[in-house]
């Protein structure tokens, strides 16, 4: 099936494939690498894998009331580089990001700087090529990189979030320019993310969350899940003192290492998020061990939890196979972004 | 408006179909100015508010 | 041999599709013996500032009832229910964008 009639993007014609690319930079329609040429026939063949005529409303920003189409996420894709079976997955992440708990407008424009993090689950992460093992949170293969880059180039063409005009980033992080991992089902003693936010086992899914930087860490000494957990639970603690106090969606990224003392151990995703929730705790009076003392106002015994319930810890399972460590994404600015998770096909207007 | 965020205000009145919505401006950061200073801004502020909030007067 | 490609951009103007209403409200005669309501966006150093600004409109204005409001969430438009209440107000001033 072919819909090269439906599209309504306005066409420019260029003598070549190198004009197409000084046209687009100077615009400011790229994120400063090559894009690949929009041509009609690409961006067709995205819209047919998919299944989706050009026209249709993936979603509707809520602050501005604009609605995004498939055809102008499908342009955007192409230039990320991302093939027609990567683009289901880019649909489905801008429209979790259209979720009004997400506050797609507040999390790209905020000086805070977060980058939009996308965790693939299901069978498709296999059908696309995704890698959820070695460098699970920098470029790990085409699809996932291709997926993040187009994302966030919907965001700078179709919204504007560009550095200086929407986006309003002191510093921003590497990871605005893509961010997006598979979870590793396979080597994994736990339930997915999907099937835990959605409840389906075989669902195909991508959650989108306003993320900080990624923390590292490192505990390779023990097998004791609890001291593994507080090692986790230091950092995400001196992101509440350093950063944010605010309660929200973190996520912790756990390798095969650690995982298998996890899973000697008995402990599902439900009682790592426990653990997390009654640890993860500080005194207002932190503050004033870091230069902070100007808020702390007197409350100095005000405790503060990380998580608004365990379930807002997203426990992800990913990295290669060796290496005993660990990684905590703080969310932007606590609750203020709710972590967004759809499954892939998901119709949201009918 | 504090004056590191005009750009950002005019772009907002654009997008929300509000080209040129009028705003006042003030000076930058408010989280580490004292009270004093805040007084002054809000003083100044104040002043101007009228000619945002006030029919021009004919004279 | 030349290559024919899509425009990437939304490409209709910057305003979405909710904006079409958008009108300034009628301008007030005087202030004096207005109720003026603040919608502050909630930051730690808008409190200490709309203080001050309360102070002046009264003294400046005669401003009758200064109304007080905080957005739940600063970085998202105002809550519906302040809206409503907006209503009632002569003016309103919302800020600060810090």
């Amino acid at each position: 099936m072919t819909l090269p009639a439906t599209l309504q993007s306005n066409r420019i014609t260029f003598d070549d494939p190198l004009s197409v690319q000084e046209h687009f930079h100077s615009r400011g329609w790229t994120d400063g690498l090559p894009i690949v040429p929009p041509t009609p026939d690409a961006v067709t063949a995205c819209l047919d894998w998919a299944g989706l005529p050009a026209e249709h409303l993936v979603g509707v920003e809520p602050v501005r009331g604009r609605g995004l189409t498939a055809e102008k996420i499908a342009v955007n894709a192409v230039m990320a580089g991302c093939l027609p079976m990567h683009f289901p997955v880019v649909v489905t992440a801008v429209a979790a990001m259209l979720a009004e708990p997400f506050l797609l407008h507040g999390s790209t424009a905020s000086t805070g700087g977060s980058a939009i993090l996308l965790i693939v689950n299901g069978p498709i992460r296999n059908e696309i090529g995704m890698d959820a093992t070695f460098n699970a949170l920098g470029p790990s293969d085409r699809a996932s990189t291709c997926i993040g880059r187009a994302v966030r180039l919907v965001l700078g063409n179709l919204l504007e979030v560009r550095p200086g005009e929407i986006d309003r980033s002191t510093f921003g992080h590497p990871g605005k320019i893509s961010w997006c991992m598979a979870e590793d089902e396979e080597h994994s003693p736990w339930i997915s993310l999907a099937e835990e936010r959605l409840g389906d086992p075989h669902v195909s899914a991508v959650t989108a969350m306003a993320a900080m930087a990624p923390r590292q860490l490192m505990n390779e000494w023990t097998t004791d899940p609890e001291e593994i957990l507080d090692t986790f639970v230091a950092e995400i603690k001196a992101n509440m003192r350093h950063y944010s106090i605010w309660a929200g969606n973190y996520a912790i990224v756990i390798p095969p290492q650690l995982r298998q003392h996890f899973a000697a151990a008995g402990w599902s995703k439900s009682d790592i998020q426990n653990y997390v929730f009654e640890q993860a705790r500080i005194r207002r009076g932190e503050w004033a061990d870091c230069g902070k003392g100007a808020i702390v106002h007197g409350k100095d015994d005000q405790e503060y939890a990380a998580l608004p319930d365990p379930s807002h810890l997203l426990v992800i399972a990913a990295g290669g196979p060796a290496g005993g460590f660990g990684a905590v994404i703080p969310p932007w600015l606590g609750h203020k972004s709710r972590a967004a998770t759809m499954a892939v096909g998901a119709c949201v207007d009918c | 408006m504090t004056e590191k965020f005009v750009t950002a205000a005019q772009l907002m009145g654009q997008v929300l179909g509000a080209e040129g919505y009028p705003f006042i401006v003030t000076e930058h950061p408010f989280s580490s100015a004292t009270t004093d200073e805040l007084g002054a801004r809000a003083r100044r502020v104040a002043h101007t508010c009228g000619d945002h909030l006030l029919r021009p007067r004919s004279t | 041999m030349s290559i024919e490609v899509l425009d990437p951009t939304y490409g209709d103007g910057l305003a979405g599709a909710g904006s079409q209403e958008f009108a300034l409200a009628e301008r007030l005669e005087t202030l004096a013996g207005a109720t003026v309501g603040f919608i502050s966006n909630g930051k730690q150093g808008t409190v200490r500032f709309f203080d001050a600004l309360e102070r002046e409109l009264i003294a400046q204005y005669g401003v009758a009832h200064v109304v007080r409001e905080v957005k739940s969430n600063y970085s998202a438009p105002a809550d519906p229910d302040i809206l409503d209440r907006a209503k009632e107000w002569n003016a309103l001033v919302s800020g600060i964008g810090d």
